[in-house]
């Protein structure tokens, strides 16, 4: 479906330590290829800072697919 | 930090691959890395391999940098290859280790590698009797505990008493 956008907003806890928001949003650039935006959320632990994954899923053949996702930790860099 | 992951699947041969890299992480002052190969292959006749390798470049890789709870757990990494061949009970032979991940603060005994596992099955009809063999020799090899060997073989010949059910 070219065009089809998602969004949602989750909202959970690890072990009561972690508060995290992680909205997911994508949109699809044609049939075969999808580009999905993953959040950011923010954690007590204070390993990684922020953090924000961008995935990008590409479609390279029926049978081929690969997902390269760049992440961002604020403190690991 | 780059995650990276490529599936392909072909008639003969199918498999998964993750590459993750984060060069120069800041607070651990080093370059970290996760490497899984999930590979199975089949010929013709009847053989097929696989290969299942997982490494990461340092113990503390799941803790500080997996992005699901679960993940933080792993211990042992599986680093195994195989051939099998799906004939006449089959035979096989398999080479086994694991990378340990140690928690410094409650370090566990590594498991002991399976260097290698020879495995050799047949069945055999003779004259209404079924001779049946079973055989396993594997090289158990641990870096620090006692090395072992061990071999099972289970020959068996069985005369089924077996008649064709009867009715009236």
């Amino acid at each position: 479906v070219i065009g089809k956008s998602v969004s949602r907003i989750m909202h959970g806890g690890i072990h009561g330590r972690a508060d995290f928001i992680h909205p997911v949003a994508g949109f699809r650039t044609q049939r075969t290829t999808q580009i999905r935006f993953s959040g950011a959320y923010r954690r007590q632990y204070q390993q990684r800072g922020s953090e924000v994954t961008l995935p990008y899923y590409w479609n390279i053949a029926p049978n081929l697919d690969a997902t390269i996702s760049p992440r961002v930790m604020t403190k690991r860099v | 930090m780059l995650n990276n992951e490529f599936r392909y699947l072909e008639p003969d041969y199918a498999g998964e691959l993750h590459v993750d890299a984060l060069p120069n992480d800041a607070l651990a002052e080093r370059d970290r890395a996760r490497f899984a190969l999930k590979h199975t292959q089949s010929w013709a006749n009847n053989l097929t391999g696989h290969v299942d390798f997982n490494h990461v470049s340092d113990d503390a890789y799941f803790r500080d940098l997996a992005d699901s709870v679960n993940s933080t757990s792993l211990v042992n990494l599986l680093q195994e290859g195989g051939l099998d061949y799906n004939a006449s009970g089959g035979h096989g032979c398999a080479v086994q280790r694991y990378q340990t991940l140690q928690d410094p603060l409650a370090p566990i005994v590594e498991p002991y590698a399976r260097l290698p596992q020879l495995t050799l099955n047949a069945q055999q009809n003779y004259a209404g009797a079924n001779v049946a063999f079973a055989g396993e020799f594997v090289e158990f090899s641990h870096p620090t505990l006692l090395n072992a060997t061990r071999i099972v073989i289970n020959p068996s010949v069985s005369y089924p008493l077996v008649n064709d059910p009867e009715f009236i």
